[in-house]
């Protein structure tokens, strides 16, 4: 599923304090791909995600899900977020049939969803666990799968891995691919780890803060499926040491190689490489 | 083994203490029965049934009371907590009538419901609401915004999310209250029977002492002490049994 995004913004005006969080930004995204978001902290990302996913109301713009128009938030646009934030009262399985049970699905329903994507993210035999008796990586899994167990078009990651181990990160990391490979899910990711945009996308958004718009846009013409080797690879350090240098420099004396650049309002639906 | 030593060694040292002071310290059994006769007492009581009959009356009470009180409580606690209109239409009322002491309502609840049961009952609930409604209005306010953000997501409307996300959420919170309550309620029971009962252990109470019968009055409080603990720890298991998830989670552990 394609999603869009025009001339979005959002102020927030209240007594304590008004501020322009999100002004002019504009994104789109071809079905199926999988494209990361990276930005200084606070420059208006998990905002950005929330208005996506209907959790916010914006200000002025639109969204628009194959060219419809959408404000309130549905099944079809999942989001995990960083805390995982799932529901300490109910086991493993619970936890994942949360969304099928709220959408009305039948218990027998219910469990054949679950088992699906227990067995997707790898965590067979834990299904009567709470989740306090799980790891962290553990737990984002069970974030993970509860998200996708909704069958949604559009997947919002909200730095999901940012509170992970590094190891572990990179072992979540792949298995995402894998998840994305196996369902050809559209996923929108959002983080502020350069290298885990640049591993897992095929383009890389960028953001500046104050007010919060997407500046510009990195293309990683980089071959699928991505192994770690690829993280040494010259062309993804270039990249990298380009990211890096806007997010610590601001726009102004930011270059982008213009073979890597690509245009942030134009419609890219083709996904850059080939399943199987 | 050894938590057993730990747990009995200082009730025990006080009996040996209440027994050595009561047989040697020369203090007259008006003031301090020993223990022997206290037992004593305390089979009579039982053996007349005049435990059983007064500790039903009051048991009776106690839970009518609080079960009453602390459902309105829990339930009206939920609305305030989630919905900002239930909050400014009750916020000030609640805060003000709480703040009056319970026990100061007991002449009144006299007046309107008379010297029976309804007076009470309907004055341990009142004060079992408040001891309800506070934890309830701050556990529900506690929740973590991430849960209900998520149901959201995932296109659960309000009556799911209050009762799928909220309640459970909110529930430790709650319990931890009602805890508290059970224990209030029979602060109430007692001090409501002595100023106007003619049963219940509180009545059991004032009668020892007009008597100036001494071990019925410390077999009585004997008797309040356990039913007061069994409570406690009834809820204690209620709360293991609803919250299974909370098994083996406490700070000192």
């Amino acid at each position: 599923m394609d999603l869009e995004i025009r001339d979005l913004r959002k102020v927030i005006d209240n007594r304590k304090h008004s501020a322009v969080v999100l002004d002019d930004l504009q994104l789109r995204i071809g079905s199926g791909a999988l494209v990361s978001i990276v930005g200084p902290s606070g420059c208006g990302k998990t905002t950005l995600l929330e208005i996506i996913a209907g959790l916010q109301a914006k200000t002025h713009g639109d969204i628009l899900i194959d060219g419809v128009p959408v404000e309130k938030s549905s099944a079809n646009r999942a989001i995990v977020f960083q805390q995982y934030a799932l529901f300490p009262w109910l086991t493993v399985q619970k936890n994942i049939e949360y969304g099928p049970k709220v959408r009305g699905l039948s218990r027998s329903d219910r469990k054949r969803i679950s088992r699906i994507h227990v067995e997707m993210v790898g965590l067979s035999g834990f299904e009567s666990h709470y989740p306090h008796e799980l790891s962290g990586g553990m737990q984002q899994r069970v974030s993970l799968a509860r998200a996708l167990a909704i069958d949604p078009d559009i997947l919002l990651l909200d730095e999901p891995f940012a509170a992970l181990d590094a190891q572990t990160k990179e072992k979540c990391q792949q298995e995402l691919l894998d998840v994305w490979e196996e369902t050809g899910i559209t996923i929108l990711f959002v983080t502020h780890d350069i290298c885990e945009a640049l591993f897992l996308s095929d383009r890389v958004f960028l953001m500046a803060a104050n007010p919060g718009t997407i500046r510009d846009c990195i293309e990683v013409d980089m071959e699928r499926p991505r192994r770690n080797s690829l993280r040494l690879d010259t062309n993804f350090r270039t990249k990298e040491a380009q990211i890096r240098s806007f997010l610590n420099d601001g726009a102004s004396e930011f270059e982008i190689d213009q073979r890597d650049r690509c245009p942030v309002r134009l419609a890219r639906s083709t996904r850059l490489h080939s399943i199987g | 083994m050894k938590q057993l030593v730990h747990k009995t060694a200082l009730p025990v040292l006080l009996l040996v203490l209440w027994y050595a002071a009561s047989r040697f310290g020369r203090i007259s059994p008006l003031i301090l029965p020993d223990p022997e006769s206290t037992i004593r007492g305390l089979i009579a009581l039982v053996q007349n049934g005049d435990l059983a009959l007064n500790g039903y009356v009051s048991l009776k009470r106690s839970m009518g009371g609080f079960l009453l009180g602390s459902f309105l409580g829990v339930s009206s606690g939920i609305l305030i907590g989630w919905s900002h209109l239930w909050e400014d239409l009750l916020d000030l009322l609640i805060n003000f009538v709480r703040a009056i002491p319970k026990t100061a309502l007991a002449p009144l609840f006299i007046v309107w419901f008379g010297l029976g049961d309804t007076s009470k009952i309907l004055l341990i609930a009142f004060s079992s609401y408040f001891f309800t409604v506070i934890p309830t209005i701050e556990g529900v306010k506690n929740v973590d915004a991430l849960y209900v953000k998520t149901a959201r997501s995932m296109g659960a409307g309000e009556w799911q999310i209050l009762r799928g996300v909220v309640m459970p959420a909110a529930m430790p919170a709650i319990f931890a209250g009602l805890r508290l309550t059970v224990t209030t309620a029979l602060i109430v029971l007692v001090m409501v029977e002595i100023i106007a009962g003619n049963d219940g252990l509180g009545y059991l109470l004032q009668e020892a002492r007009g008597n100036l019968d001494m071990a019925t009055m410390f077999a009585t409080l004997f008797a309040l002490g356990v039913l007061g603990y069994c409570l406690d720890a009834g809820m204690q298991y209620l709360g293991r049994v609803l919250m299974p998830w909370r098994k083996g989670k406490t700070l000192s552990a």
